[in-house]
């Protein structure tokens, strides 16, 4: 990345000006992903200066997490580790190393739209939106779909405060890799939540199983296993480099199987990967 | 120009809008905070801002304006005492990853409290190292973390 100039606005009207001035001109926020880029940037916005996108904030009926808070705040928010038995932090302690994560920010991860994203899977099975400063508040899934992705900039992350448990795993062959699959499974009061991401693709929630799951009185090895079936019936996962069709269907299965009995199971704090 | 306080002294320095740490420490003669992967992967150009690894290779230096930066010069007795005990252990080789780690081992000690072997792997995970399989330096971290008490 070559930045011809560097601005820091303090506040987003100004920010969101500057961005919409010029094609090339980009948000900064930990910069980590961009530096990896060949492009050459007009301007880059350093989002730094301006105080509403840091921190995690919990309010009557909600938690927002700034745009701009780094992935070890959230990793580290005792709020979020009780949160659905904490999938969101888990998640993230299992991006890279402790240096990385002071760096890179929630809001670059999201914006990145990284088919390996270890965040945009817990939040596609947490009640979950987003809020930018133009277009207001869309859910996860309308951003996913969002192609192409329009020139805004992301304010906050908005968690809906639920009773909630969860389950999330990270499968991979080394500490620092992506990951082969990524599975989180939540459930509540309105039912189950199943998204899958690493697919290699961006994540996506198994619908029909979220639905089919949701309607069981009560949750058995029939129940579990129909639903895995369902579940892998409509994802759709692909071959990469990391691994074929054929073992991410199977690592599908699998971690369907232990997340669900894993929801049935223990309390509602342990959202442990095993 | 950006001013900061280096090791604790303040220093200023003339640097391109989109320059980063790495280049503006190495450039001036600060050259523990190594170049390797370049991409944030690696660990070996790890230096402190304000008592918190981050890797120095993917860091603005217009952003640590004000702040406090610190390698491995500015932690000397901590990094000495620490390096004793990797080589007790037979915790390196070559010693490229060595600054870094010291660096990371640093905040750890100021950050956690009940340090065991999982904060201990926490904090080496993003530091990579080809000459050892890491478990002589969790063993040395360890021991040394104990002597310190
Ligand atoms: C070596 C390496 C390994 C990684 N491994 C993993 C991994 O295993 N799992 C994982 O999930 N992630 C991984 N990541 C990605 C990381 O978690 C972040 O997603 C990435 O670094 C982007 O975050 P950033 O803060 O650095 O954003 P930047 O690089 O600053 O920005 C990324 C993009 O988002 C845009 N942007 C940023 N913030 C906003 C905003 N508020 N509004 C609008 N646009 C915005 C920028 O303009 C840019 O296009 C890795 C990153 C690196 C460098």
């Amino acid at each position: 990345m070559n930045i011809d100039n560097l601005v820091k606005p303090t506040s987003l009207t100004e920010a969101y000006k500057l961005l919409t001035a010029d094609q090339s001109n980009t948000v900064i926020a930990g910069g980590a992903w961009l530096k990896m880029s060949k492009r050459t940037i007009k301007n880059g916005i350093d989002l730094t200066a301006i105080n509403s996108l840091k921190g995690i904030k919990e309010e009557a009926d909600v938690i927002r997490i700034g745009s701009m808070t780094t992935l070890s705040e959230i990793e580290r928010d005792e709020t979020l580790k009780q949160y659905y038995s904490g999938i969101l932090p888990q998640a993230i302690a299992q991006i890279m190393g402790v240096g990385l994560r002071n760096l890179v920010t929630i809001g670059g991860n999201i914006m990145s739209k990284h088919g390996f994203s270890d965040i945009a899977t817990p939040l596609l099975a947490l009640p979950c939106t987003l809020e930018f400063h133009h277009q207001g508040i869309l859910s996860f899934a309308e951003f996913i779909e969002q192609k192409p992705l329009k020139k805004d900039i992301l304010k906050a992350i908005i968690l809906e405060k639920q009773d909630g448990r969860g389950y999330f795993k990270k499968v991979k062959k080394t500490a620092l890799d992506f990951a082969i699959l990524n599975l989180a499974l939540t459930k509540d009061e309105n039912g189950f939540a199943l998204a899958i991401g690493s697919r290699p693709s961006i994540a996506m929630n198994a619908k029909e199983a979220e639905t089919y799951l949701s309607q069981q009185p009560i949750l058995n090895d029939t129940v579990i296993k129909k639903a895995a079936t369902m579940a892998l019936k409509h994802v759709k996962l692909g071959d990469n480099p990391r691994a074929s069709k054929a073992y991410r269907s199977a690592l599908l299965e699998t971690y369907m199987l232990r997340g669900l009995h894993h929801l049935n199971q223990t309390n509602p704090q342990e959202g442990a990967s095993k | 120009m950006v001013t900061f306080e280096l090791n604790g002294q303040i220093k200023s320095f003339h640097i391109d809008q989109g320059e980063f740490l790495i280049d503006t420490l190495r450039r001036h003669h600060v050259v523990s905070p190594r170049r390797g992967c370049d991409t944030t992967s690696c660990g070996v150009c790890t230096v402190l801002i304000d008592d918190q690894p981050m890797p120095s290779c993917a860091l603005l230096t217009a952003r640590v304006n004000d702040k406090k930066v610190t390698t491995v010069e500015g932690i000397a007795d901590f990094a000495a005492e620490l390096s004793a005990y990797f080589g007790k252990e037979g915790a390196d080789q070559c010693g490229f990853c060595n600054p870094g780690i010291a660096l990371s081992v640093y905040a750890m000690a100021q950050t956690e409290e009940n340090i065991d072997d999982d904060t201990i792997r926490h904090y080496l995970v993003g530091h990579l190292c080809r000459c050892s399989g890491y478990v002589s330096q969790t063993k040395a971290i360890k021991a040394f973390l104990e002597g310190r008490k």
